[in-house]
C-alpha cells in the first residue's frame, strides 16, 4: 500500500519527466502583446465609431474570440456575468408589446445625404428627404421630439455642425426640413449624440472635440438658442444622451478610451447622472450610476429611461470563465437606477461558435442600442439582425445590414 | 506607456513561458492542447494586463486552468472515458523490468488525466511547481481547506488507480468541483 508520501513522491518524479523538458523550452512571446491590444483595439475603435454614428446609444458589437476544442453539445443557459445573470425577459404577445409604439423612425443615411422616415409596423421607408448639399452623411445625428413627427438632426458640413428640425406630415409620406435658429458647435466639433426634453424644449448635445478624446455636453434651448455647457479636464467623450427626471437630469456615457485611463474598473467610464438645475460647468459634478466595467461584464453603452428610475445597458461578456454554445454573453438588459442590480435581461445574445478553418472560436457579441423612444418601453437595435423590442419582444426589421451602425431615433 | 507594458509583458513572458506550458501539458496531458492553452491564456492576460501584471503568474494560470476545464467538459461529453482500457494494457504487475518505474509513471500520468481539472491543477501546482498549499490556494482563487481536500481526493483516487484491479470511474466522480 502506496503511503502519501510514496505517492507525492512518485508523482513528482512523474510529473517531472513529463514536464520539466518542455518547461525549459523558450515561449516566443513577441507579438502576443500587440495582438491582444489590436484586439481591444478593434473593440475601442467599432465602439467609437458605433457612437460617432448612433443617436441615443449605440454601442459595437463587441467581438471576442474563445478558442477551443469544439463546442459543447448542448446549451448553458446561465450566463457567466454579473449583469447578464438577470433573467431573459418572456416576450409579452405582440399585440401588447407594441401598445403604445411610435408610428414612425427616422434614419439618417450614412452613404446618401438624405434621411428616411419609416414606418413603425413593417420598417417599410415612406418617405426619403434629401439633406443639404456639401454635408458628411456619416457624421449626421437625429433624435426625436417624442410627439411622433417632430425629429432634430445635426449634420456637419466642414468645419461647422449645424440643427435641423424636421417635421412629418400625417400619414408618414412626407417631411419638411429647416434651419434650426440655434448656434452651431465649435468648429471641428461633431455631434456624438442628441436627445431632445420631453417637453421639446430644450437640445442636449454630446460635443467631440476635434482631436479626438476631449468632450463635453451642451444643452440649447430652442426657443431662445440660449447654450449651456458643461466640461472637463479629463479625457474621454460623452455620448448616449438620455433626459430623466423631468428634464432636471441628463445621463451620458462617459466613455475615456485614452491611453492614460488604466483599468476600465479604474477610469470614470461608464453612466453618468448631470443635475443640469445644479449650477457650475463641471461635467463630472454628478454621479456615476454603472461602471463601464461590472465583475466579466462589459457596459457598452446605456441610457436612463425617462423616469430615471431605471437604466437599459448593452452588455457583453468579457471574462474568462465557462462559455459554451447558448451561453448568454451579450445583450441588453434593464438595471436599476437606484442599486445597480440587474432587473432583467430585454434582449439575449448567445454565444455561436464558428468551424471556419484560421478563424474558429466562439463568437461573443452584444446588441447595439440605436434609440429608445419617449417611453423607454419600446427600443430600435441593432445585432445580427435591426429590428425593434418592444417590452423585450423583438421584431425585425428590414433595409438594415446585421451589427451596422446607424443614425435612427423615434 | 503601451511600450513599457509590452516590454513587461514579454519580459514575463519569455520567464514564465516555458514553466506555463509544462503546467498546461500536465493538465491537458497533450502537447498540441497545451500550446493553444498557453497561447490563449497569454492572450489574454496581455489582454488585461493592466490587472493581470499584478500577480501574473497567478492570473495566467488561473486563465489557463478555467481553459483547461471548459475543454474538459466539452471533451467530456464527447468521449465518456473510463480507465479500464489503459490500465489493463500498463498494469505494473506485467511490467517486472527496468521499465516499470517509468511504467508506473505512465500510468500515473495515465491516470493524473481523467482527474478532474480542478484536481488535477492542485496536484500539478503542489507537487510540479513546488507551491504552498496557501499559495495553491491563491492561485486558484479558493481557500487552504478546499486545496486540503483536493489533493486528498486526488491522491485517494490515484492510490485506488494503482492497485490490482483497475477501477472505473464512475460518472459521478467525473463532477467538476467547485474551488
Amino acid at each position: 500500500m502506496l503511503t502519501d508520501h510514496d505517492l507525492q513522491t512518485e508523482l513528482a518524479a512523474a510529473f517531472r519527466e513529463q514536464a520539466d523538458p518542455v518547461s525549459e523550452a523558450a515561449v516566443d512571446p513577441a507579438g502576443i502583446f500587440r495582438r491582444a491590444m489590436r484586439r481591444r483595439r478593434r473593440r475601442r475603435v467599432a465602439v467609437r465609431a458605433v457612437s460617432v454614428l448612433a443617436v441615443i446609444a449605440v454601442a459595437a458589437g463587441a467581438f471576442v474570440v474563445i478558442r477551443a476544442g469544439r463546442p459543447a453539445l448542448g446549451p448553458a443557459d446561465q450566463p457567466p456575468g454579473l449583469l447578464l445573470d438577470a433573467a431573459v425577459a418572456a416576450a409579452p404577445p405582440a399585440r401588447a408589446a407594441v401598445s403604445g409604439m411610435p408610428r414612425y423612425y427616422v434614419t439618417a443615411d450614412h452613404v446618401r445625404p438624405v434621411a428616411e422616415v419609416h414606418d413603425s409596423a413593417t420598417g417599410k421607408t415612406l418617405c426619403v428627404v434629401r439633406l443639404p448639399g456639401g454635408i458628411d452623411p456619416k457624421m449626421s445625428q437625429v433624435a426625436a421630439a417624442g410627439n411622433d413627427h417632430t425629429f432634430v438632426l445635426a449634420l456637419f458640413s466642414f468645419p461647422r455642425t449645424r440643427f435641423y428640425l424636421m417635421r412629418v406630415a400625417a400619414g408618414g409620406c412626407s417631411a419638411r426640413l429647416a434651419s434650426l435658429p440655434i448656434p452651431s458647435l465649435p468648429a471641428g466639433a461633431v455631434a456624438d449624440a442628441l436627445a431632445v426634453s420631453a417637453d421639446g424644449s430644450r437640445l442636449a448635445v454630446s460635443v467631440q472635440f476635434s482631436g479626438g478624446q476631449r468632450g463635453a455636453v451642451e444643452v440649447v434651448s430652442l426657443a431662445t438658442g440660449a447654450v449651456r455647457m458643461w466640461t472637463t479636464g479629463r479625457p474621454g467623450v460623452p455620448g448616449d444622451l438620455s433626459w430623466a427626471d423631468s428634464g432636471r437630469g441628463l445621463g451620458f456615457f462617459w466613455r475615456d478610451d485614452s491611453p492614460g485611463s488604466g483599468s476600465p474598473r479604474r477610469s470614470r467610464s461608464g453612466l453618468w447622472l448631470l443635475n443640469t438645475t445644479a449650477p457650475g460647468s463641471d461635467l463630472m459634478s454628478g454621479r456615476r450610476i454603472l461602471p463601464a466595467l461590472v465583475g466579466g461584464d462589459d457596459v457598452q453603452s446605456a441610457v436612463l429611461t425617462p423616469d430615471g428610475s431605471t437604466v437599459i445597458a448593452s452588455v457583453t461578456y468579457d471574462g474568462v470563465y465557462r462559455v459554451s454554445r447558448g451561453t448568454v454573453v451579450g445583450g441588453l438588459v434593464e438595471l436599476s437606477a437606484r442599486t445597480g442590480r440587474p432587473l432583467r435581461t430585454l434582449l439575449a445574445q448567445r454565444a455561436a461558435y464558428s468551424a471556419d478553418p484560421g478563424d474558429t472560436g466562439w463568437y461573443i457579441t452584444s446588441p447595439s442600442l440605436v434609440a429608445a423612444d419617449a417611453t423607454g418601453n419600446h427600443l430600435l437595435v441593432s445585432g445580427d439582425r435591426f429590428g425593434r423590442l418592444d417590452h423585450g419582444r423583438f421584431t425585425a426589421l428590414p433595409g438594415v445590414a446585421p451589427q451596422s451602425a446607424i443614425a435612427a431615433a423615434w | 506607456m503601451v511600450g513599457a507594458d509590452e516590454a513587461e509583458f514579454e519580459a514575463y513572458a519569455a520567464r514564465d513561458g516555458g514553466r506555463l506550458l509544462g503546467f498546461a501539458l500536465l493538465l491537458a496531458g497533450d502537447w498540441q492542447d497545451a500550446e493553444d492553452l498557453v497561447q490563449v491564456a497569454l492572450l489574454r492576460s496581455a489582454g488585461r494586463w493592466s490587472v493581470a501584471r499584478q500577480h501574473p503568474e497567478g492570473y495566467t494560470r488561473t486563465v489557463l486552468v478555467n481553459l483547461a476545464r471548459d475543454r474538459w467538459r466539452v471533451r467530456r461529453r464527447r468521449h465518456p472515458e473510463t480507465l479500464a482500457g489503459d490500465l489493463t494494457q500498463l498494469s505494473p504487475a506485467a511490467a517486472g523490468d527496468a521499465a516499470a518505474a517509468v511504467l508506473d509513471r505512465q500510468l500515473l500520468l495515465r491516470a493524473c488525466r481523467l482527474l478532474p481539472v480542478q484536481q488535477r491543477a492542485v496536484l500539478v501546482l503542489r507537487f510540479w511547481e513546488d507551491r504552498s498549499v496557501h499559495e495553491t490556494a491563491a492561485v486558484l482563487g479558493c481557500t487552504d481547506g478546499t486545496v486540503k481536500s483536493q489533493t486528498h481526493r486526488a491522491l485517494a483516487r490515484l492510490r485506488a488507480a494503482l492497485q490490482d484491479a483497475p477501477p472505473v470511474v464512475a460518472d459521478a466522480d467525473l463532477k467538476e468541483a467547485p474551488c
